[in-house]
């Protein structure tokens, strides 16, 4: 039996799910579309993927040590099991290459200012695929050994906006419309959880937990909606204009005498929680590849991740325009779709538990 | 050797950091670094000029053991627009350019009036530069103003952002940066306030001295040696100039110059303004005791309690503005030097004429915004938070929303008391 | 009967071939002859003459091996043994005593060798506390611990290894703490080693290391007994190996070695203190230098204006590129701590002197390299030496970092910073993770990882190695 992740670690890569793609453009993006309402979208879509925690939950506890793929084939068969896989696997790489160009427009912004596309990939790639090998044990302790420096920096950031002038949010400027449309326009954000569904079996999760899991899920939505309404605050009118939310934060703080803006924390949080969410990507995309595919083993699911990640960064050289675009696009359709499938069939999967039980 | 070859490509790791070496490694040894390779940019200075426009570079180009005062120059090119002139800035110069480090951007007056968002939007897409970098207009030519202010560092140990710093702080009660401009351009009312440098021409005899302007204005001047203007170096009598801060603002409207406010002016838009205190207050020819004094107060307390409400279908805004005031100068005809205690309490004469002279000033600057339908204040806001249903109806029958200021009432209520 | 046993002795010295250290007596009383061989230079002479030959002679009966081992000797340890034995037991200070009335052989031990005095160990000064440190001696060495722990728990287990060394390792543990399985391990691997010699515990370091490859230390150690003590009580495994000062410790987290025995003889307050700038000091010395490359040469942005112009002013003119100067930089200082590692003292400390000072001050004048490169990397060097123990591995960590910073930037340190953690996270020192308590966490124990606590709040036993007993009672 492969090792297990406590309860802990679980919560604190959800935060990191959580924190993903969320940090630098959606704020801006969602702004030009609602306003500071964007708020409301925010827990509007929130609210919408918090569904499938609990169905998670009890799935979990049906099912303490089978694995997600082996459940829906044992119930729904082996081609089911494999559509679903392909679609996770599809989502997954999605999501990581939505996070690497946005944080790849940022570094080429805020940190290089050059084009040095194979220079990040060159820092991040073997760093991923060296985490994917070590296993998820390896990469949930590094993130719980980061944790609370990158929860530290993500607070200095939060706080440095406070020296500065800050107007509290004026809500409800914007029609219901907007807000709801606003919500689903960019699902590919959102949809985080998914993640527990290919690890559920390494999960080690006993029933009496679940308040723990709740604990670090309302921790990760606080950290997103606090950057939204500091930003806000911030640039209530300009917010358009800023592409970078967590380090525009900064950018406009006091200056600390000779020192200057203390822009090098935005960025080393950011790099930080970039290298884990891509971590936990490229970690989903392989164990997701090793169910479909078990015949070939991990290094050869990584190496596709990796090849996969270069080709389709040299055709489209993370550009805003093409991200929003396709964010914006069928990506979030298809992670509504998914996310909807994921919990119809995992409720499916509860019942015919239960019918199983009751039978026994 | 065959197995140590195998060990590499066993542990890929390995292979990585031989892959780092290869690649990135020589181009780092032999990098002199951007320390050396870029030409540091510290302030930028736009004016107008016949091809088009001219971008003005104040660089420091660093030597050895040379300070930044030594190093220091201003580059500037010509072109059609910002982004070609800044390009030819670059070439003129003979480094590439980097602009992280800009903390000032000067714009001239006659491109104030132009329209300052069409102007600055390359600034906004440049992405090295921060929105949180100090803008403000001059009078001349910004290249001038760049010009002065890097000898000021050597003169009374004051550099440009310090002094702007200073206004935002003291008079203005807010950043005067392009990230202020474009909050108020894209507001509710597409109005901004920012700060004002005016380069002056001193008396011949004048030279390296600090002068303050005459008794009415109250500005301070800085500045250094005299610097020359565009006329050229040679023969004649040299005309020294300043740089003046006299805590001016430039009032924006729809992204356009169509006011310069005084220092009284912006004091009394930040009447209502809780942060701003230490406003000096002068009243001329206070009677005590059978004697005129002329005497000074400075606001040590302010605490501001605003509200709104419509009365009659019109807005009218409250503010009940409650003044500690501080006893400063007493200039009069009392001969003794004994301290008088009664000038600590305020007479109720004395506390009228504070009144008046506040309430004339602010209806002054009002009018002013009015007529421009500038809502600097942000009276529109308040209202869209707290009235917005009676607010949106009474914006429809109005031609645009920036109208707005131009109904509104404002009812000051002053509580005057010795601080 | 007596040519046999002189013949016999003849054999032996042989195979020892012919040493000029070698010794043998002969006594004969009644016909009966005694034969007493060791070598010279291991054995107490003195308790030989009073203990063996004085009670031989004066011993008026007939011998018999059973008169002699429990009556004659005056010596404590007495064994039988068997032929095979014999040249091992000469060869490890014993006198061995044959007989021509009886085929028994026996042993005494009166092995004796020069033995350093238990004095402070230099790796470890103490401004408070115990100054022992252990010596080459195991004997001496296993002294130290049995008077700390007076337990009927304190187990010592000695085994030879070294074909040719025969050296002795001692394995300690305290049972009904220490796990079962660690020491089973242990005692395993220990078996298994096949090699001539033994000279140091390092030897022995290497075959116990669960990843010998690995840049990153898996065992603890050290030269002073109240550690290594403190360690078992912890639930640890100590291994003493004859010839060394330094004693091995298993299983090893990396926590370890930013906690020093000052930390427990002092105020916790203080302790926690110095613990963080510890860590700060490891953070400085690991990237300060490739941060300070990747700032001039990528992000020259994020320096602040000042800074900027201090740093240009001072580069400017310089022949090397930053990343050479930085190299360069650290190349010398390299040297000179070399040097002064092998330097007697009152050399070192001039060359150090000399080194330090004249060559940075001139290299400066003489525009060699800037005042900002030289400051970097000295404090780099300095707070390598806030942990010593691991200043090895972090020096090579810095060099790594100093290349990744000049050919990757920020980004690449970053990433170094977490492939670095990734890898440590891999690490099991025999079952347990290196990186805890902090990866995985183990709430209890957090008490006393960077953050001290005084030793009546330590109640229990660290979870992390999950002894068998976690309370201490």
């Amino acid at each position: 039996m492969r090792a297990k992740i406590s309860v802990r670690q679980t919560g604190i890569l959800i935060v990191l799910c959580l924190l993903s793609n969320k940090l630098l453009l959606l704020p801006s993006l969602m702004f030009e579309s609602s306003g500071v309402d964007s708020i409301i979208s925010l827990i509007i879509a929130f609210s919408v993927e918090l569904a499938i925690i609990p169905i998670f939950i009890h799935l979990k506890t049906k099912y303490p040590n089978v694995s997600f793929y082996e459940i829906v084939q044992l119930h729904l068969g082996k081609i089911v099991v494999k559509i679903l896989f392909v679609a996770i696997m599809l989502f997954m790489f999605l999501k990581a290459i939505l996070t690497f160009g946005i944080v790849y427009a940022y570094f080429k912004q805020e940190i290089y200012q050059e084009e040095f596309l194979f220079l990040i990939l060159i820092c991040m790639l073997p760093v991923l695929t060296h985490g994917v090998m070590s296993g998820l044990r390896a990469i949930s302790r590094t993130m719980e050994f980061f944790f609370y420096l990158l929860i530290a920096g993500f607070l200095v950031c939060l706080a440095m906006s406070l020296f500065t002038s800050i107007t509290v949010p004026v809500f409800f400027t914007n029609s219901i419309d907007s807000i709801f449309s606003s919500a689903f326009k960019y699902f590919i954000v959102f949809d985080d959880f998914l993640l527990l569904f290919v690890i559920m079996d390494r999960i080690d999760f006993k029933k009496g937990q679940e308040k723990k899991i709740y604990l670090y899920v309302f921790l990760g939505i606080g950290l997103v909606l606090s950057l939204f309404i500091f930003f806000y605050s911030k640039y209530p009118v300009t917010a358009f204009m800023h592409d970078n939310a967590l380090s525009d934060l900064l950018v406009f703080s006091v200056q600390f005498s000779a020192i200057g803006r203390l822009n090098i924390i935005a960025m080393i949080t950011i790099m930080l929680i970039t290298l884990f969410q891509m971590e936990i990507y490229c970690y989903g995309f392989c164990q997701s590849f090793e169910y479909l595919f078990p015949k070939l083993n991990k290094k050869y699911a990584v190496t596709v991740f990796d090849l996969f990640v270069i080709v389709v960064f040299n055709l489209y050289v993370g550009s805003h325009t093409d991200i929003v675009d396709g964010a914006s696009g069928w990506f979030s359709i298809f992670a509504l779709a998914l996310g909807i499938a994921l919990a119809v069939i995992s409720i499916l999967l509860c019942l015919l538990r239960r019918k199983d039980e009751n039978k026994n | 050797m065959k197995t140590k070859i195998n060990r590499i490509f066993k542990n890929p790791m390995l292979i990585v950091l031989l892959l780092v070496l290869i690649l990135f490694t020589p181009q780092g040894l032999y990098s002199p670094g951007q320390s050396r390779e870029i030409a540091v940019v510290v302030a930028l200075g736009f004016d107008f000029a016949p091809e088009g426009y001219e971008v003005s570079l104040l660089t420091f180009i660093p030597k050895a053991n040379q300070t930044f005062k030594e190093v220091n120059s201003v580059v500037s090119g010509k072109g059609e627009n910002i982004s070609q002139a800044l390009y030819n800035a670059q070439i003129a110069l003979g480094k590439r350019v980097g602009l992280s480090h800009v903390q000032t951007t000067v714009l001239s007056e006659q491109l104030l009036k132009e329209n300052v968002p069409s102007i600055v939007d390359y600034l906004t897409r440049l992405a090295a530069l921060s929105s949180s970098t100090v803008f403000i207009g001059t009078n001349g030519s910004a290249k001038e103003l760049l010009s002065l202010s890097s000898k000021l560092e050597d003169g009374i140990g004051l550099d440009l952002e310090q002094v702007i710093g200073f206004n935002s702080v003291r008079i203005f009660s807010s950043e005067t940066s392009l990230e202020e401009f474009y909050k108020g351009f894209y507001g509710r009312s597409h109005s901004s306030l920012i700060g004002y440098l005016p380069v002056i021409e001193g008396e011949e005899n004048k030279q390296g001295s600090i002068i303050a302007e005459g008794a009415t204005s109250g500005g301070g001047s800085i500045s250094d040696s005299g610097v020359e203007g565009e006329g050229g170096n040679s023969g004649g009598k040299e005309k020294s100039k300043y740089i003046l801060n006299s805590g001016q603002a430039v009032l924006l409207k729809n992204g356009e110059m169509v006011e310069l406010l005084s220092l009284e002016q912006v004091n009394s838009i930040n009447l209502i303004n809780n942060n701003t205190k230490g406003q000096i207050i002068r009243i001329d020819d206070a009677e005590i005791d059978g004697e005129t004094h002329n005497i000074s107060y400075r606001i040590r307390e302010k605490s501001v309690k605003i509200a709104t409400k419509f009365e009659n279908g019109y807005p009218v805004l409250q503010a009940n503005i409650n003044l500690g005031m501080e006893l400063m100068e007493i200039n009069g005809q009392h001969q003794d030097l004994v301290v008088r205690s009664e000038f600590s309490n305020l007479t109720p004469e004395i506390i009228s004429k504070i009144e008046y002279k506040l309430r004339k000033e602010f209806k002054e600057v009002v009018d002013i915004l009015q007529k421009n339908s500038a809502d600097v204040l942000g009276v529109g806001d308040l209202f869209f938070k707290y009235r917005r249903k009676e607010y949106l109806s009474f914006i429809k029958n109005l031609e645009s929303e920036d109208a707005f200021i131009k109904d509104v009432l404002f009812q000051l209520k002053f509580n005057i008391e010795p601080n | 009967m007596s040519n046999f046993l002189l013949q016999r002795v003849e054999d032996i010295k042989q195979e020892l071939s012919n040493s000029s250290d070698m010794g043998s007596r002969i006594f004969k009383k009644d016909g009966q002859t005694l034969a007493l061989l060791f070598l010279k230079s291991i054995i107490n002479q003195e308790l030989l003459s009073s203990a063996v030959y004085f009670p031989l002679q004066t011993f008026e009966k007939k011998f018999t091996i059973e008169n002699i081992n429990e009556t004659i000797l005056k010596c404590a340890d007495v064994q039988e043994i068997q032929e095979s034995e014999i040249i091992n037991e000469i060869l490890n200070g014993k006198v061995i005593i044959l007989a021509d009335f009886d085929e028994k052989v026996l042993s005494l031990d009166l092995y004796q060798v020069p033995v350093r005095l238990p004095s402070e160990p230099p790796t470890s000064p103490v401004l408070q506390g115990p100054r022992e440190g252990f010596v080459e001696d195991y004997q001496t060495n296993m002294t130290l611990l049995r008077r700390r722990i007076k337990s009927p728990d304190l187990v010592f287990k000695t085994i030879e290894i070294g074909s040719l060394s025969q050296t002795k390792v001692t394995i300690c543990y305290i049972k009904g703490i220490a796990r079962q399985d660690i020491v089973e391990k242990v005692k395993d691997k220990l078996k298994r080693i096949k090699i001539d010699g033994i000279l140091d515990s390092y030897y022995v370091l290497s075959f116990l290391e669960e990843r010998p490859n690995s840049l990153f230390k898996q065992i603890g150690n050290s030269e002073k007994p109240d550690i290594v003590s403190a360690k078992m009580l912890e639930g640890k495994v100590a291994i003493i190996v004859d010839n060394s000062p330094i004693v091995l410790t298993v299983p090893f987290i990396f926590i370890e070695d930013l906690q020093s025995s000052n930390d427990y003889y002092t105020n916790h307050h203080y302790s926690s203190f110095v613990r963080i700038i510890r860590v700060v000091g490891l953070l400085i010395a690991i990237i300060a230098s490739g941060f300070y490359i990747s700032l001039q040469l990528y992000h020259y942005n994020i320096i602040p204006l000042n800074f900027l112009i201090t740093i240009a002013d001072t580069t400017q003119g310089l022949p090397f590129t930053p990343f050479l100067e930085i190299l360069f930089i650290f190349l010398l200082f390299q040297i000179l701590y070399e040097v002064s590692l092998r330097l007697p003292s009152y050399l070192g400390l001039a060359t150090s002197v000399v080194g330090a000072l004249i060559l940075g001050d001139t290299g400066v004048k003489a525009g060699l390299i800037s005042p900002p490169a030289v400051i970097i990397v000295a404090l780099s060097k300095i707070a390598l030496y806030t942990i010593p123990e691991q200043s090895s591995q972090i020096t090579v960590l810095q060099f790594l970092f100093i290349i990744i910073g000049g050919s990757l930037g920020l980004a690449g340190i970053i990433a170094g910073m977490v492939y670095i953690v990734n890898y440590l996270n891999t690490i099991d020192s025999y079952g347990t993770p290196y990186l805890a308590p902090y990866s995985p966490r183990i709430p209890r124990d957090l008490n006393d990882a960077v953050f001290a606590s005084s030793p009546s709040q330590q109640k229990y036993r660290p979870k992390t190695f999950k002894t068998q007993d976690e309370v201490r009672k």
